[in-house]
């Protein structure tokens, strides 16, 4: 019992984390035999794409001891300008190259008034989070963007091919995210950087970590990765929406911190962040596939993230 | 021993199956100022929070008066007149001093509204009980715009809102105060204590003890060694019942003998503000340069100064020779200066990180391998080498450093620099709040890296310390150097009188 308590809970979470999937694809099963086919999987992690992207980002955020609240909008933007340039060009390396420079510039900006202005960051980028919301509105005037198939072909691709007539290509696209900024983290020192300056940012300073760098280099990060949520959802729907789930930015943060990323800073593990975004993504998938309305999925979502939060409480109290 | 107060016997604890506390005892006697001592971990504070009810004892009898009491709870202690002033103050910065001293028990209209006119008539009246040291505080004023001196002077008034008082404990209360500080509450505990009643008082500071209590009880690992009356023992005594062996704590110190001709570090005309002014220092390889003075001197903010951490207005400097500009402690770092700061656990560690990362992170070159990534396993055995370096007792270096005690995390914060191979290591009380024995450890490291040749700046408040560990001794006073002195044959006074102003 007493081992249990301090060996610390950060050493189960790996096994409650995969536990909870394997009891959760099992009732989903049982009441839904085609929950665990092929193409429902598939479907999960599809739809689970721009969430956990996101979630990469808010892991590596919250680690460094910051929210971001702007994560949403970004890949809203980035989406949004992808697709009108995809529908005046038809080509897909432009449309690419212009979402990617939106995510970042909204990096630059939030990391230049966190890192550098040192305003808080969890009012500033959500303050940037309205900026952005408006330059979508005045663009879109609220319509989302369509793409047709014909002409916008180069760009629809990458969100509706099928890597090895298999598997769909953004999903192949996360996978490969989390590998790279999972040895990003690990491996480089920039990546320790990020666990040290959000363990204890003065002490960081006085060791000659360039704190202020690294929270900017975070922002250029999450941004980034919002932006290339934003596009991989519009290209695989075929159109931008305007105000893409209103949910995406708190569903990262949610799957990140059922992951067990510190709400303090400092402690995560970006493997158990994926973990945290199937889980919520199987609940969702499975009460659908079981008949539900959608609205039980907000409820489904808000207990994981209670769920998560309270796991957290207790293993600071240990 | 018909005079005790409150006697507890055969008293144990533990937490979390580890025992802290093994069938202690206590007796206190009323009029007697008694100290707990001990090194870290060895109990003595645990024994003061179950007496006050601020933990509950697994085992064993409290006596107060002769009659066998149960405190479950620091209520419940209060309503039998044992009142303490913890360590960690509970105050809330943005009520006044009146409402902090009632605080969770604000007198009340019969409409159940606050009674203000009685809070701040009643305020008025414990402050008087203060007498002299109540003088600064008004008890309108926000807790907040005070000191820590003054945060104790309330802790000490909500107890005197109570009409029983018996016994009275104080948790390190010197940690965090001034010099005047300090001098104020000893003069307010010899009135608690002429007053009859029985007082606690739990330091690290064994000067403190013979200033001012009278017995002494001592705990090591968790058991009771014995009780002393402090008149009839010496410090060693003391040392020696704590350690359980004899010690010379600075280590065979001959000042001067390792000291080169060759000059590391030169500052000239620092100055900052009010802080410091025309701040001009030498260190040599070899040398361990002490800097003593008051709290305030501006010793800590030169030194941070010197390293980047703070801003300085001037002040030229010159590393072996070389003129260098440090601006931030990156520079510092890169000129082989390593800063150990004064604030263990908000500067010097990432407590909640593994001793590794904590060894590591000066020196990521050494544990980068091929195309720039970090070598996992050269860190492990970067780190195992640090730990060897100072014999650092933990578990392993995976251990997160918040565990270990505050010599082993000092240890911790030493090797990070040494590890970082610094040639010049600034030290600013290297052994606040870490106990006897790894105290000894800490000035042998110095002793052992200036053997080495590395230049050493030791800013203490602890005039002993200075003396016993320092080749030479800067004095600063009010942002002043007032002397540079050889550490040959010098007292206490030698030194102390540059130290006050005139």
């Amino acid at each position: 019992m007493n081992k249990l308590k301090t060996t610390s809970r950060e050493k189960l979470l790996p096994f409650i984390l995969g536990g909870l999937i394997i009891l959760l694809s099992v009732v989903f099963t049982i009441i839904n035999p085609a929950f665990i086919t092929f193409s429902s999987i598939h479907s999960i992690l599809l739809t689970a794409v721009p969430v956990a992207i996101v979630a990469i980002g808010e892991c590596t955020a919250i680690t460094a001891g910051y929210f971001d609240m702007s994560v949403g909008l970004i890949a809203s933007l980035a989406g949004v300008f992808a697709a009108k340039v995809v529908n005046a060009t038809g080509e897909a390396v432009p449309a690419v190259i212009v979402g990617l420079c939106i995510g970042l510039l909204a990096g630059v900006v939030n990391g230049c008034l966190v890192s550098f202005l040192h305003m808080n960051a969890f009012i500033t980028t959500y303050a940037m989070q309205l900026v952005y919301r408006g330059i979508v509105y005045i663009i879109t005037e609220g319509m989302p963007v369509k793409m047709v198939a014909e002409t916008c072909k180069k760009y629809l691709v990458i969100g509706q091919a099928k890597a090895f007539g298999v598997i769909q290509i953004p999903i192949i696209v996360m996978l490969c995210l989390y590998v790279l900024v999972w040895l990003f983290l690990r491996y480089r020192k920039l990546g320790r950087s990020i666990y040290l300056v959000g363990s204890n940012a003065a002490c960081a300073h006085i060791s000659g970590i360039n704190v202020r760098m690294v929270q900017f280099f975070v922002f250029l990060l999450t941004g980034t990765l919002a932006s290339i949520a934003g596009m991989l959802y519009g290209s695989r729907v075929g159109t931008a929406p305007a105000f893409m789930g209103e949910t995406l930015c708190l569903e990262g943060i949610a799957s990140s911190i059922v992951g067990g990323t510190s709400m303090s800073g400092g402690k995560s593990n970006l493997a158990l962040t994926f973990l945290g975004v199937l889980v919520v993504y199987i609940v969702k998938q499975g009460l659908v596939m079981v008949g539900l309305d959608d609205a039980y999925q907000y409820v489904a979502t808000g207990l994981i993230l209670f769920l998560g939060v309270l796991f957290q409480i207790e293993r600071k109290k240990n | 021993m018909s005079n005790v107060i409150l006697r507890a016997e055969h008293i144990s604890k533990s937490f979390y199956g580890n025992k802290v506390l093994d069938n202690v005892e206590l007796s206190l006697e009323p009029g007697k100022v008694h100290a707990l001592c001990g090194e870290n971990g060895a109990g003595k504070s645990t024994v003061l929070k179950i007496i006050t009810g601020l933990y509950t004892k697994d085992e064993g009898e409290i006596y107060l008066e002769g009659k066998q009491i149960e405190v479950p709870n620091v209520d419940v202690a209060k309503k039998y007149g044992i009142h303490v002033v913890p360590q960690e103050m509970q105050m809330l910065p943005e009520l006044s001093v009146a409402e902090n001293i009632f605080l969770g028990n604000l007198p009340r209209t019969k409409s159940g509204l606050v009674d203000w006119k009685t809070i701040y008539s009643k305020a008025n009246e414990v402050k008087a009980m203060l007498g002299k040291a109540g003088d600064k505080i008004d008890i309108r004023q926000k807790a907040g715009e005070l000191g820590m001196g003054a945060w104790q002077l309330i802790e000490i008034m909500r107890a005197f809102t109570s009409d029983n008082i018996k016994v009275i404990a104080f948790d390190e209360p010197t940690s965090s105060l001034s010099d005047n500080e300090v001098e104020v509450l000893f003069d307010l505990i010899r009135g608690l204590r002429a007053k009859g009643l029985a007082v606690v008082y739990v330091s690290h500071r064994l000067k403190e003890i013979f200033q001012l209590c009278d017995q002494v009880s001592v705990f090591r690992d968790g058991h009771y060694i014995g009780t002393r009356e402090v008149s009839e023992i010496q410090t060693s005594d003391l040392i020696a019942m704590m350690i359980g062996r004899d010690l010379n704590m600075f280590g065979d110190a001959n000042p001067g003998a390792d000291v080169q001709a060759e000059v590391a570090l030169k500052a000239s005309n620092y100055s900052h503000g009010r802080f410091y002014q025309n701040i001009n220092i030498e260190v040599h390889k070899g040398e361990i340069l002490g800097m003593y003075g008051l709290v305030g001197a501006g010793r800590t903010e030169f030194v941070r100064g010197l390293f980047g951490a703070d801003p300085k207005d001037s002040g030229e400097l010159e590393i072996f020779g070389k003129k260098v500009n440090i601006k931030i402690p990156r520079d510092a770092i890169k000129e082989g200066i390593g800063l150990v700061t004064e604030d263990r656990r908000g500067e010097g560690l990432m407590l909640i990180q593994a001793i590794k990362w904590n060894l590591s992170m000066t020196n990521f070159p050494a544990i980068t391998g091929g195309l720039g990534m970090l070598d996992l396993k050269k860190e492990k055995e970067y780190a195992a080498k640090g730990m060897d370096i100072f014999s650092v007792k933990a578990t392993g270096i995976d251990q997160v450093a918040g565990g270990l005690s505050g010599g082993n995390q000092q240890k911790v914060v030493l090797a990070k620099w040494v590890l970082a191979d610094c040639q010049i290591l600034i030290v600013d009380e290297p052994t606040r709040g870490i106990d006897v024995g790894a105290k000894a450890e800490v000035y042998a490291a110095l002793h052992d890296l200036a053997k080495q040749g590395k230049a050493i700046i030791m800013v203490s408040s602890e005039l002993p310390e200075i003396l016993g560990v320092s080749d030479r001794i800067v004095v600063m006073c009010e942002g002043r150097q007032t002397a540079v002195l050889d550490n040959k044959n010098l007292t206490e006074e030698d030194v102390i009188q540059y130290a006050f102003s005139k």
